[in-house]
């Protein structure tokens, strides 16, 4: 029956469409570094979403080096303020950030961090705030 | 974009870093050109050619000025806010220091560049009680 075949169709497209857009706006990083131990560790792998509307804080963020737009940090945010917003790594001692850039403009913000996929031992939301150190390895790490 | 091989692998790393480029900092830097000034201005004490004096004069203010640069880096780079609450005295130390290696750089006395060598030692001290030794020294160098 055409009619029923044009539905499938253009439901197919639209499918097809769905998924292609949300591909978009998504991407997979790996992580490279401690400053965000232990809530991320170097090779955990996220998955990031381009982000839109509001910033809170205790979001974690992905943005460009201020020093070298071939690099991305990712940080925490910190405060907002009149769309500047601030920066830290959670582990602050070893964290180059807010304190060094300054606050960022929050147009810089293109990426959140959402969800830890790897490796399978931490699989999780990407927590919104810092984590106090129960994680055994990260405390190793941090030394 | 995410697609199942950025998933599996992601090509884009984020940086949760420590600064970006060695991670290398150690107070000898700092002091091997500070031993430096002091053997020069001992040859100095030792030779009356006024042509030799002059390459001491020289190459002591050089190598004054890279006391303070390494001093410097280690100051704004290495040191983080938390440091300072272990040593409430660190900003103190490091601006005598420097002070000191402009000292050095400016007089052809002994006694000032014996003096900055044992205030280096006390920057080493707190760089060796955050461990700075095991944090940024490559290992495997021989003792």
């Amino acid at each position: 029956m055409p009619r029923r075949w044009l539905v499938a169709i253009l439901g197919a497209a639209a499918g097809t469409a769905a998924v292609a857009y949300a591909a978009r706006r998504l991407d997979a990083v790996a992580v490279r570094g401690l400053s965000m131990a232990p809530a991320l560790l170097p090779g955990d792998r996220l998955l990031v979403v381009r982000h839109r509307g509001r910033l809170r804080p205790g979001h974690v963020v992905v943005v460009s080096d201020p020093r070298d737009a071939t690099r991305e940090l990712v940080k925490r945010v910190s405060t907002l303020d009149a769309g500047r917003v601030s920066l830290l790594g959670d582990n602050r001692a070893e964290s180059t950030d807010t304190r060094v850039f300054g606050p960022f403009p929050a147009s810089a913000v293109r990426w959140r961090a959402v969800l830890r996929y790897w490796p399978p031992s931490r699989i999780g939301f990407v927590p919104s705030s810092i984590s106090t150190g129960s994680d055994p390895a990260a405390h190793a790490l941090s030394g | 974009m995410l697609t199942l091989r950025s998933i599996l692998r992601p090509a884009r790393v984020v940086d949760a870093h420590c600064d970006i480029p060695c991670g290398i900092y150690d107070p000898e830097q700092a002091r091997i050109e500070a031993e430096s000034c002091l053997r020069i201005i001992e040859k100095y004490e030792g030779n009356e050619d006024p042509l030799f004096r002059a390459r001491c004069v020289h190459v002591k203010e050089e190598r004054a000025e890279l006391v303070k640069h390494h001093l410097d880096v280690l100051w704004h780079d290495y040191f983080k806010p938390e440091h300072l609450e272990k040593y409430p005295d660190l900003h103190e130390t490091f601006w005598k220091a420097t002070k000191q290696a402009s000292k050095v750089k400016q007089s052809l006395d002994a006694g000032a560049a014996k003096e900055l060598l044992s205030m280096i030692d006390s920057i080493d001290e707190m760089w060796k009680a955050t461990g700075g030794l095991e944090k940024t020294r490559v290992s495997g160098r021989p003792s």
